[in-house]
């Protein structure tokens, strides 16, 4: 089994310093672990978070110094480590983005932080490399857009329709094909097992760069937490994908397709 | 001085004075020495004498603090050889560039944590390649915290020639400025230069620490793991 999420390893350093010396110590500790880079955050954070997978090296290393000294002079941190180390594995819910030369320029593809869609995409420090690439690509015929993207760092990024067009163009539109969808008749097979309540509910939530959203969601309520986590995993294996929060009676279906779909099947199922 | 407060304490001080202990033994005691201190403070606070107990308050979160004057033991303690001197001094630039100062009298670090003061004996007997370690523990101050009384032990150890190279002072910050490439680097060293001695100063001078360390290829993967000892945080 997958470790769905591990914050419960998160290991960070508090060092307030400025950005520049930040960047020095990023630059140069990410050539040692050969990684993107290592902390995260700005200068302005108190708390500068090891990022994966340079987190999962150091975590290794750690374990390894701990080999090697007397047990009895673990220090406290050391020891909190120890002990959560044997239940989770670091980094392994990380995906590696798949990268796609495009006249000559290294383009990652990557799911977009806010919305739904993928984008083919370059970052770096440099504006002036990434304004460069922008005009390979005008020349080409491709749009492209530069904006910041932290503190000192620029994204340049092909819009979600375009990259679509390019990709279909290379024959390489698998890449971003969705899933297929469940048809609505399995739905209401497994929802005519179960006895719910059910209503439409709007959630606030904050992705991972703190966007905050609203969504809609259809909240089933259900007689135990029992019963609740057999229906969320009979949903999640014919592809709709759930929330549902352990020991809680409630299961929630929030990604618009699949919102929908259920939709249709609740109306088929209670004419 | 506080040492002899308790009989206890003081019969045992005695009795590993001029002694060499193991690391293993050198915890042990210290950490008895720090519990019996912590639980018996209401006693030991009475029967103090006033000149060697100095109480202030930290203002943020309120803190009561009491320094204590002239309490310390010397241990010699010996040291196994786990490191060898390259990983050592790795693992020192880490501890440097949290918890431990190093200046031209000698390197030292407060904590209330035993294992850490230990690690870092271990680490530098490694780097000196040597088998014993003398060491004075200073009780340099009790705070009484949301959990009760918690005893800080300053751990000094004399200077060494072997220090040389990682000892950092104005004029290698000067060196460095000149030797580095990056403007806004050379820029944010001259600034650290100018306000050296004024507070400001001291907290540039600990990022000055870090670039220089990086600078002379003193940090490594080791480091990073005593540098999480000392100012480390994890989510939980």
């Amino acid at each position: 089994m997958v470790c769905p999420h591990d914050k419960s390893l998160d290991i960070g350093i508090a060092m307030s310093i400025h950005d520049y010396v930040l960047n020095y110590i990023n630059n140069y500790l990410s050539k040692l672990y050969n990684v993107h880079r290592v902390f995260s955050g700005s200068g302005l954070s108190q708390i500068k978070y090891i990022v994966c997978p340079a987190k999962k090296y150091v975590i290794e290393d750690i374990i390894s110094y701990a080999k090697r000294i007397p047990k009895i002079l673990y220090p406290r941190k050391l020891r909190k480590l120890m002990n959560v180390h044997s239940h989770v594995n670091p980094c392994v819910s990380m995906k590696k983005n798949t990268e796609i030369e495009l006249y000559g320029i290294r383009l990652t593809l990557k799911k977009r932080e806010v919305g739904r869609g993928y984008v083919l995409c370059r970052s770096s420090t440099d504006i002036g490399r990434l304004i460069e690439i922008k005009e390979i690509l005008e020349e080409n015929g491709v749009n492209s857009l530069i904006h910041k993207s932290g503190s000192n760092n620029y994204e340049l990024y092909i819009p979600v329709e375009e990259t679509k067009r390019i990709l279909k163009q290379i024959g390489l539109e698998y890449l971003i094909e969705s899933s297929k969808l469940p048809e609505i008749q399995e739905i209401t097979n497994i929802l005519s097992k179960y006895e719910s309540k059910w209503n439409v509910k709007i959630e606030a939530g904050v992705n991972g760069s703190g966007y905050r959203y609203q969504s809609e969601c259809i909240e089933f309520e259900l007689e135990n937490s029992g019963i609740a986590s057999m229906l969320a995993e009979e949903l999640n294996h014919i592809g709709i994908s759930t929330r549902h929060k352990k020991g809680s009676r409630k299961v929630l279906i929030c990604r618009g397709e699949h919102r929908e779909l259920i939709k249709k099947a609740l109306v088929k199922a209670v004419p | 001085m506080i040492l002899k407060t308790i009989p206890k304490i003081e019969e045992v001080v005695n009795k590993v004075k001029n002694k060499t202990l193991t690391i293993e033994q050198a915890h042990t005691i210290l950490n008895w020495i720090k519990t019996v201190i912590e639980d018996k403070w209401n006693i030991i606070l009475d029967t103090l004498p006033k000149e060697y107990v100095h109480e202030y308050v930290i203002t943020k979160g309120e803190t009561k603090v009491y320094r204590l004057s002239n309490s310390y033991i010397t241990l010699k303690i010996n040291v196994p050889k786990v490191f060898s001197c390259e990983e050592a001094l790795y693992l020192i630039t880490g501890f440097l560039i949290s918890d431990v100062t190093l200046t031209h009298l000698g390197i030292s670090i407060d904590s209330s944590e035993v294992e850490l003061l230990m690690d870092v004996i271990l680490t530098i007997a490694n780097y000196l390649n040597v088998n014993t370690l003398e060491c004075k523990f200073a009780f340099r101050n009790l705070a009484i915290t949301k959990t009760g009384p918690s005893l800080n032990i300053r751990l000094s150890i004399d200077y060494n020639e072997a220090f040389d190279k990682l000892i950092i002072d104005y004029l290698q910050i000067k060196q460095l400025a000149n030797e580095i490439s990056d403007e806004k680097l050379k820029d944010f060293l001259n600034k650290t230069l100018k306000l050296w001695n004024s507070n400001e100063g001291k907290k540039l001078r600990k990022e000055a620490r870090i670039v220089y360390y990086c600078h002379k290829g003193f940090l490594n993967k080791l480091s990073v793991i005593t540098w999480y000892f000392g100012d480390g945080v994890s989510s939980r």
